[in-house]
């Protein structure tokens, strides 16, 4: 077998994730929903899913004000700057750690899992 | 290199055509599929949500024709009896290419639809002009599950088709392209649960395909896309079946720069010089196939490929037929040094034959499929053939140097009078096995003026080389680098004189014996190595051709 290098793989998978998590955060700035709504959710006609009492935290963070899509945004061109990398990190030594990336991309993938848009960014992560 | 993004892509006639065509067909199907939702009285009810509908459905569209364009360029049994009829058309060689270009417009259009799709669904769920969750339409309705699993297919193919995870582990990119079958089986169910429709149930039917089309609004571009997908499955079929047929590895024979060349005996494999094919080893991998190209004439009684050892799966097949890497590098390190150097018969050292019987281990079976790739037989209407091979480019001339031999000795040379041969690498030794071959050919040779052997040497050698060769190569019969009669030449070839010679030659009758009466003289140039030098090769071409002499070129993708 040929012999992949799997840290050069893993730049291309965390690239495309992250991507894709940015694209799909930035929609998620314009339709605000939190995915886990459904577990104890009212569905409304009109009006959707609306999420229950116990979830209100989210609400407030995703649907009221996008701050959960905008760390991810800044977080995922973070690591796309680190991945590339962007000439200023390419000097630190941040650029050469394994731990801090995989904090990142877990950081990542818990923030995209919370709301609507970005759920196949974590299938790829 | 050299020429910024914007030259490249509209600046040469052929690509600005492309681009305008293929993405001009893109477009317009996008504006196609949105314009035909606005407008859809019928489709009124889901047009409410506005312009992501009309996103998603525009994008559908597009991503259906890329569906069935991505295999197109796949189908390369196809691709190889229609290419001589349609060369002018379409650049049939550079399928690979296109199927990159069409895998693009994929990834953009899938990301254009998927999030159209998005936005769709949260609409539907606010608005519940369906009475579901966006929840539910994603992960229990075809279109939606089949989708995300078309994403992450995509997701592992993209990223594993890299340039470098595929020159690292091609097996990793080969396997893992291999999901396309299941990516094709969810394209073409994607639409299947009567997604787009004027009903606010899903007007499914138990009969194939499963939804009526009386309220099922789809494109049904299934019934299109399916085609090139059967297609290409029966072509692998076709492939499989092919390979099985008798196959004998009949000799290896080891060569001192330590290439191994297998003759493979199969009658059912007809080939033209100029051709690859793919060969399989079963006892070392059964699924893998590796192209090699047919370094052997048709006239041959068996089909030859010369294997360097410079991958696992080529180190492997030393290993296994009892020459590994460390005999080839002492074999190699011998003949460099000239030990085995026999002034009389002017060569470095012979080839070893492995005999099959004597060997411990029987040699192993092998699988051959093919032959793919560019016949080369135009090279019999030109009147002088202008072959140029750069680097590794050089292998399919050995084919096309050997045919023209055989075809020399029977008389049916058909309008060809001369062959110029040129050879541009970076370091000879390491294609000696090329060189013995080269040497045969030249041996061959009762006309001196029918081929002529260029040998271009680039790379910058040392003062001690130079002097070598300076004392040795001084009233020697053979060249001392490349042991053939002619000499080698260092540095790169200066193409606009050497064109401008040739037609100098030919104009003035000297060139070609008896070409006065002639009206025009067609001088073919056939290339096959990087593309800078191809264009400089054309730009000589171009500028040399007169009344008299009509220079054409073609760069060939072996």
């Amino acid at each position: 077998m040929g012999n992949l290098i799997w840290h050069e793989y893993a730049r291309f998978t965390s690239i495309t994730a992250s991507i894709y998590a940015v694209w799909a955060a930035f929609f998620g700035l314009f339709y605000r929903k939190f995915f886990w709504d459904f577990i104890g959710g009212t569905l409304r006609d009109p009006g959707g899913l609306q999420a229950p009492p116990s979830a209100a935290i989210f609400v407030s963070i995703i649907v009221k004000v996008p701050i959960v899509q905008m760390i991810t945004i800044v977080l995922g061109l973070f690591i796309i700057a680190l991945e590339f990398p962007a000439p200023p990190l390419k000097a630190l030594a941040i650029h050469r750690s394994i731990v801090l990336r995989m904090v990142l991309l877990l950081f990542q993938s818990f923030l995209a899992i919370l709301f609507y848009q970005v759920c196949p960014a974590d299938l790829n992560v | 290199m050299g020429e910024t993004w914007f030259q490249r892509e509209f600046l040469a006639p052929r690509r600005l055509i492309f681009n305008v065509v293929f993405y001009g067909i893109h477009f317009g199907l996008f504006a196609y599929g949105w314009y035909s939702q606005a407008t859809s009285v019928r489709l009124a009810g889901l047009n409410t949500l506005g312009f992501s509908v009309w996103t998603s459905r525009g994008a559908g569209l597009v991503l259906a024709f890329d569906g069935a364009m991505i295999l197109v360029p796949m189908l390369r049994n196809i691709i190889r009896v229609v290419r001589p009829k349609l060369t002018w058309l379409f650049p049939a060689d550079e399928n690979i290419w296109f199927h990159r270009q069409v895998a693009y417009s994929m990834a953009f259009w899938s990301m254009v639809h998927t999030t159209a799709h998005y936005v769709n669904f949260i609409n539907v769920e606010r608005t519940q002009i369906r009475k579901q969750t966006a929840l539910q339409i994603h992960y229990t309705q075809p279109g939606g599950i089949t989708g995300h699993f078309m994403l992450l297919i995509m997701f592992a193919m993209y990223t594993t088709a890299h340039h470098k995870i595929r020159k690292q582990a091609f097996e990793v990119f080969w396997y893992t392209h291999h999901l396309a079958f299941f990516f094709m089986i969810g394209l073409y169910t994607h639409a299947t649960g009567c997604f787009v429709r004027d009903s606010v149930e899903p007007d499914l039917v138990s009969y194939f395909p499963f939804y009526s089309t009386k309220h099922c609004l789809g494109y049904m571009s299934w019934r299109f896309t399916i085609w090139p997908g059967i297609i290409y499955f029966g072509e692998r079929v076709y492939r499989e079946y092919r390979a099985r047929r008798a196959t004998r590895l009949s000799k290896v024979l080891v060569h001192p720069s330590g290439a191994m060349e297998l003759r493979i005996i199969k009658p059912s494999f007809k080939y033209t010089a100029g051709q690859w094919l793919f060969i399989q080893v079963p006892e070392l991998s059964r699924f893998q196939w590796h192209p090699f190209t047919i370094t052997s004439a048709p006239e041959d009684p068996y089909v030859s490929v010369h294997i360097r050892q410079v991958g696992d799966f080529t180190q492997g097949l030393g290993e296994r037929l009892g020459v590994g890497p460390s005999i080839v590098a002492a074999m190699t390190q011998a003949a460099m040094k000239g030990a085995e150097k026999n002034e009389k018969s002017a060569s470095r050292g012979d080839f070893v034959e492995l005999d099959s019987g004597a060997a411990a281990t029987p040699l192993p079976a092998v699988r051959i499929d093919g032959p793919y790739g560019a016949p080369a037989e135009d090279v019999f209407s030109a009147e002088v053939a202008v072959l140029i091979g750069a680097g590794i480019g050089v292998t399919p001339f050995a084919s096309i140097l050997k045919h023209i031999w055989y075809r020399q000795k029977r008389g049916t040379l058909g309008t060809l009078r001369r062959v110029e041969f040129f050879w541009i690498c970076r370091d000879a030794p390491s294609f000696g096995w090329f060189q013995s071959l080269l040497q045969e050919v030249e041996a061959a040779q009762a006309d001196p003026n029918f081929l002529r052997i260029n040998i271009y040497l680039t790379q910058k050698i040392s003062e001690d080389m130079l002097w070598n060769i300076a004392v040795n190569d001084a009233g020697a019969e053979y060249d001392p680098l490349t042991l053939l009669r002619t000499r080698t030449m260092f540095g790169r070839p200066d193409w606009m004189t050497i064109y401008g010679q040739m037609r100098q030659a030919v104009e003035s009758g000297q060139y070609i014996p008896g070409s006065k009466s002639q009206l025009k003289t067609k001088v073919g140039t056939y290339f096959c190595g990087p593309g800078v030098l191809a264009k400089a090769i054309k730009e000589a071409t171009v500028h040399n051709s007169s009344s008299a002499v009509e220079f054409t070129f073609a760069k060939e993708h072996f």
